[in-house]
């Protein structure tokens, strides 16, 4: 762990490793949306928009994950001053917000087939929508600062503080009456759906959780090619 | 496999091009940011993050 603190050495790595992630990633995708569209029934009551689910469910569990993520990272950043700790939070939120933002789009599109109704403020989408508000919020924060210490410190804030948005939208759906159903897949007695539909939404959940990992190693990269510039334009200011 | 006669096969092909182009849209916009940082980097005479030269 000691070893990947130093950015040179992670780097490094990182730069062997990424492009046999996107390979992987591609491969995941090719062979979920495979599975989703050819190799899976239609559901007896919801008919194709079951198929929906392939893309809804693993944008919604990483939103979650990605901003549980972001939360480790600031704590990590605030307690052991971990000097990639930040730029990790940082670089997620945009991802995250993505999948939040896909999550609540195709949920949407789901439910006006399914509910008859485009959006209702039902416990499970507004905290959902609270979490898509927080991922701007903090995204808000870094660029509401030019020094970057006082942005990281208030990102950090926001990124600890929001992650009590993260049980409330998981439980959401047992806590109070809700239009949206009940967990399926991750809850006690394991997934109660059948393993035709089960298969294809692993893959397609792999596939994203592969395209986060690649997606936040680049925008790692990014975030530490813009401190070195940064820090050289400042070593030029103050040489002049 | 999918019944394209299905009446509300159309939210499912709006989902996956949503996905599709939200994923396609973060992928192209980190490569073009990533490439834009490296010219500058190179124009200032340094290496790359991760490499020795």
């Amino acid at each position: 762990m000691q070893i990947l603190a130093n950015p040179h050495r992670f780097f490094a790595l990182v730069n062997r490793v990424l492009p046999l992630l996107w390979i992987a990633t591609l491969m995941a995708f090719v062979l979920g949306l495979y599975l989703s569209f050819f190799n899976s029934p239609a559901d007896y009551q919801q008919g194709e928009t079951v198929r929906i689910m392939y893309v809804h469910v693993p944008a919604s569990t990483l939103a979650l994950s990605v901003y549980i993520l972001m939360a480790l990272s600031s704590a990590i950043a605030l307690i052991f001053r971990h000097p990639l700790a930040d730029a990790a939070a940082k670089s997620a939120a945009p991802l995250g917000t993505m999948f939040c933002v896909v999550a609540l789009a195709t949920g949407s599109l789901w439910g006006k087939p399914m509910w008859g109704t485009w959006w209702v403020w039902d416990a499970r989408l507004t905290s959902m929508f609270v979490l898509l508000l927080l991922y701007l919020g903090y995204m808000a924060v870094w660029r509401a600062f030019d020094d970057p210490h006082r942005a990281a410190a208030l990102a950090r804030i926001v990124a600890l503080v929001g992650v009590v948005n993260v049980p409330v939208v998981k439980f959401s759906v047992d806590w109070w009456n809700t239009l949206h159903q009940p967990a399926s897949i991750m809850r006690r007695g394991g997934p109660k759906i059948d393993s035709s539909i089960l298969l294809p939404l692993g893959v397609m959940f792999a596939a994203f959780a592969l395209f986060f990992v690649s997606a936040h190693l680049m925008g790692l990269k990014n975030e530490v090619r813009e401190r070195k510039l940064r820090a050289e334009r400042l070593k030029s200011l103050s040489a002049k | 496999m999918i019944d394209l006669s299905d009446p509300h096969v159309v939210y499912v092909a709006i989902s996956y091009a949503v996905t599709c182009l939200a994923i396609f849209g973060v992928w192209a916009n980190l490569l073009l940011k990533s490439m834009r940082l490296k010219r500058q980097l190179e124009r200032l005479g340094l290496a790359d993050i991760g490499r020795d030269t």
